[in-house]
């Protein structure tokens, strides 16, 4: 901790902070993700005490700032990971429920629209296989410029790696042209961290530290709170936490969703396809479309309906200063534009959440996410996103995004609609009598009266998740360390 | 107009685990569509059992029975003895006092109830049967868009609103009950003019007595601020330095459905002055609550359908609520959006995290107010909710589109009438 000099401007502890809490390592376009299980404690301890000093080397926020690296590396852990590195109940107790329980509960599943083929049970690694727990205790994220770079840093780090099995090795393509498998312009709307350096975009939101970063003040001016561990000779070089006699694991760190999302990319240029051909009578592919672009909300090339409501403006959509230059409530407060159930109003409702714009657009500061997400194309032909995100409080960001606004039928007073791209088709009511139905159907505003696209499959399904913990230096060097917590 | 009903009766020692046992049946035959309570006149309703009132007393156990429900409350009674049968005896007949006789067992309910310190309903104009009948019309007006061709974007939408029209009296002649128009709906409610109208003469009513008082006030008012700082500075909030264990129950009966409901009791803090604040802070949010029920909004909340505060003759105070949405949401409604209001109810209860002047900090102190609430929260036993798949602003949605079926409407209307379906 005493090391620490570089601070923002926001007055957040650079050194401190893994690089992925500021950016998204545009510069090392290649990477791949270990999921680790500890077979070895000491081995594990050393492995992970070299790749700390590695972190701190070239993958901290502040180096991020500085000169280009070759590679980067990034660590987080889940709750079994920590009670492996020798965390107590006492320590555990203080995380989040959520993240102790971990993302593949059934009563999660269940608020996350994981189920059917998505359920946990199914997941290729971190369900509820593997003795309940996901099975995994470390996520390793491998970073590098190129392709060749990126195999040498794994070869590089395989004989350290001894003391893991390695649960999942999950490989990464590089982004064309910033569009994602089902053709459109992606990561655009993302906040700004309060106190990064960078320039604020139009239209992007600047949040507080403290929403993403534990030991900041958060939207609601409020320190989040903060795991700790009862104090000890071994802890004194962690600050202070806030309950007497204990010390502080959360400064500088953050909560990581991970989630292995399958984009069914046939399905859904088929359902586009042929939504279009029943209501023109003949293939139709510039209807297809313009359907396809309502329930997005925006075009493929990323401009958005509220800016470009007849045709996709490329020169618009690939224009960081205004493709993301938009709200909703005074244009567009019924969806004519933008449909209220379309993807992007969904995972950010801007100034359209409840009737007072002003309100809504404090509010909805107060449920966003850094999205840090890589894609992925597998020899089988299967392709999607490792979804990526970071918060400081998993329950009110991103577990309230998916439930309340992604996959709510009612949201915004919808009456019963899905999120047309990533929304769940499966029962989430009690398969009882008289429970609602699976919502399969998405409704586009327009005069003289609304389309109605029904029997939407899941175009994305979830193949594998966990909820992680991504220190800060100090803490992850503690972690590190041998002997007891 | 709804009422709130609060039957709170105590449960026989002996019969406690016996009551339990017949309440998971009920909540599984709620479930399987066979609720015992009468539908047409029931919104929402609960059995819940409260803990004792200190774990060490002999207080017993409560049984809570929480309707909200349209006509009067010995109707209500009446239906429910029929509608519920065998379960009632079941039910009330592992607490103290339970009559054999039907007429007897009324009368016994109604002496049991308490009077709710402040009751918000979201719809106070629609009745059980005209939210379920709204809801069939705008369903039934649906399929005739999704029937009409691709052709149909041409016409006009004072034409297409002619054509949904006649599908729905077609409709109607297959389903005799259905209603197009408000007067079918059986008597009418006192009109949201009227009842505002009352407020306003009982506030009128009101202003010279307060003018009498102020003297008196302005003396007292610095006093009860002293008096109540001080107890601000003395009382212990809690302190959430980690996140509270509660029962795991709460999360596994939330969210399986566009509704939710919640169950909390705490106690109020020791003292005269507490009990005072309280009392005097529910009245006025309950009058606030009734000049504002048609608007839809509890304090700017858009998702409560119901809600209630009662205080207990044992100095807790008991929060029913329905309403839409998850835990998460309706939480970081209050928060957002009511934060004063709440603070000044519940930081007259134990363990409320810090207040200044009884209305500032508390509540907006997001996860103290979370943490709080989960720890005084309760496993809600048996609910039961007429419409599941409703959320207020469907209710409304639905109304407007019946209400649009009447009279002539210009081609502007009709499109943004159109809108709705």
């Amino acid at each position: 901790m005493g090391t620490s000099t570089s601070t923002g401007a926001g007055g957040l502890e650079l050194d401190e902070i893994q690089g992925l809490l500021l950016r998204g390592f545009g510069d090392c376009p290649h990477a791949r993700f270990l999921f680790l299980r500890i077979r070895d404690l000491g081995a594990a301890r050393v492995a992970l005490a070299a790749l700390a000093d590695e972190l701190a080397l070239t993958s901290t926020a502040a180096r991020l700032l500085g000169p280009r690296a070759e590679s980067r590396v990034q660590l987080a852990f889940t709750a079994r990971g920590l009670r492996s590195l020798g965390l107590g109940d006492d320590a555990l107790a203080s995380f989040p429920l959520e993240f102790q329980e971990g993302i593949a509960t059934p009563d999660r599943a269940r608020i996350l629209g994981d189920t059917g083929d998505s359920a946990p049970e199914a997941w290729e690694f971190g369900g509820r296989g593997d003795g309940g727990d996901g099975g995994i205790d470390v996520w390793l994220g491998l970073y590098a410029r190129g392709a060749e770079p990126l195999r040498l840093l794994r070869a590089d780090w395989a004989d350290a790696l001894a003391g893991f099995d390695v649960v999942a090795e999950q490989h990464t393509i590089p982004r064309e042209g910033d569009r994602e498998h089902f053709g459109f312009r992606d990561g655009i709307s993302q906040p700004a961290l309060e106190g990064d350096p960078a320039p604020l975009l139009p239209g992007q939101d600047l949040v507080r530290a403290g929403e993403f970063v534990l030991g900041y003040p958060n939207q609601y001016g409020k320190l989040p709170l903060s795991p700790s561990v009862a104090a000890s000779p071994a802890s004194a070089g962690l600050p202070a936490a806030a309950a007497p006699g204990r010390h502080d694991l959360g400064r500088n760190g953050s909560f990581l969703v991970y989630r292995k999302l399958e984009q069914h990319v046939d399905a859904f240029k088929t359902f586009f396809a042929e939504a279009a051909e029943r209501e023109s009578g003949r293939p139709d592919p510039a209807l297809a479309d313009y359907l396809a672009a309502k329930c997005m909300g925006r075009w493929p090339s990323g401009a958005p309906l509220m800016l470009a409501p007849e045709r996709d403006d490329p020169a618009l959509g690939a224009d960081p200063l205004r493709n993301n230059d938009f709200r909703f409530a005074e244009t567009d407060p019924r969806g004519l534009r933008c449909p209220i159930a379309s993807h992007i109003r969904r995972a950010n409702p801007r100034d359209a959440k409840g009737p007072d714009p002003v309100e809504s657009l404090q509010v909805v500061q107060r449920h966003r996410l850094l999205r840090r997400g890589r894609m992925y194309h597998e020899a089988s032909g299967r392709r999607g996103v490792h979804f990526l995100a970071l918060n400081a409080s998993l329950r009110r960001q991103f577990e309230f995004i998916q439930q309340t606004w992604i996959i709510n039928p009612k949201f915004e007073g919808l009456h019963a609609d899905r999120d047309p791209i990533t929304g769940d088709s499966d029962p989430h009511a009690r398969p009882e009598p008289g429970r609602e139905p699976p919502v399969t159907q998405v409704t586009i505003p327009e005069h003289p009266y609304r389309r109605r696209l029904g029997g939407m499959p899941r175009f994305v399904s979830v193949r594998a998740g966990a909820y992680l913990f991504l220190p800060g230096l100090s803490t992850l060097r503690w972690l590190a360390m041998p002997g007891a917590r | 107009m709804a009422r709130a009903l609060t039957v709170v009766t105590p449960v026989r020692d002996d019969r406690l685990e016996m009551l339990q046992g017949v309440l998971h049946t009920v909540s599984d035959e709620v479930d399987a569509g066979r609720a015992p309570f009468p539908r047409a006149t029931t919104h929402f309703a609960r059995w819940v059992l409260l803990p004792r009132a200190t774990p060490a007393a002999t207080a017993p156990v409560l049984l809570v029975l929480e309707a909200n429900h349209d006509g009067s409350q010995g109707g209500w009674l009446t239906e429910l003895g029929l509608s519920a049968g065998s379960r009632l005896d079941a039910i009330y007949g592992c607490c103290a006092g339970w009559p054999a006789e039907a007429a007897a067992q009324r009368a016994w309910l109604a002496a049991h109830t308490l009077p709710a310190a402040a009751f918000y309903q979201g719809y106070p104009d629609h009745t059980v049967q005209a939210v379920a009948n709204d809801r069939r019309l705008h369903q039934l007006a649906g399929q005739y868009l999704d029937q009409l061709g691709p052709a149909a974007r041409k016409r006009s939408a004072t034409e297409l609103r002619r054509g949904l029209r006649e599908w729905l009296q077609r409709a109607q002649e297959r389903e005799p009950g259905l209603a197009l128009a408000p007067s079918e709906h059986g008597p009418p409610t006192a009109g949201s003019a009227g009842r505002i109208g009352r407020i306003v003469g009982a506030l009128l009513l009101a202003l010279p007595l307060a003018l009498l008082a102020l003297p008196a006030l302005l003396v007292a008012a610095p006093l009860f601020l002293l008096r109540l700082r001080r107890l601000e500075r003395s009382e212990p909030p809690d302190v959430y330095h980690q996140p509270v264990r509660f029962d795991p129950q709460l999360t596994h009966e939330e969210d399986w459905q566009t509704q939710n409901q919640l169950t909390h009791l705490v106690t109020i803090k020791p003292g005269r002055l507490r009990m005072f604040v309280i009392t005097n802070v529910l009245r006025v949010v309950g009058l606030i609550a009734r000049l504002r029920d048609n608007v839809g909004d509890l304090g700017g909340i858009p998702s409560i359908h119901f809600a209630r505060w009662v205080i207990l003759p044992d100095r807790r105070v008991l929060f029913l609520s329905n309403f839409d949405g998850s835990w998460e949401s309706y939480l970081g409604d209050f928060i957002d959006r009511a934060a004063k209001g709440l603070t000044g109810i519940w930081s007259n209860t134990e363990g409320f995290p810090r207040t200044d002047f009884l209305l500032w900090k508390g509540a907006e102190d997001e996860e103290a107010f979370k943490n709080w609430t989960r720890k005084h929260q309760l496993h809600t036993q048996v609910w039961y909710s007429s419409c599941p798949d409703a959320s207020i602003p469907n209710v409304h949605g639905d109304a407007a589109v019946r209400r649009g079926l009447g009279g002539e409407l210009g081609e502007v209307e009709s499109q943004r009438w159109l809108e709705e379906v």
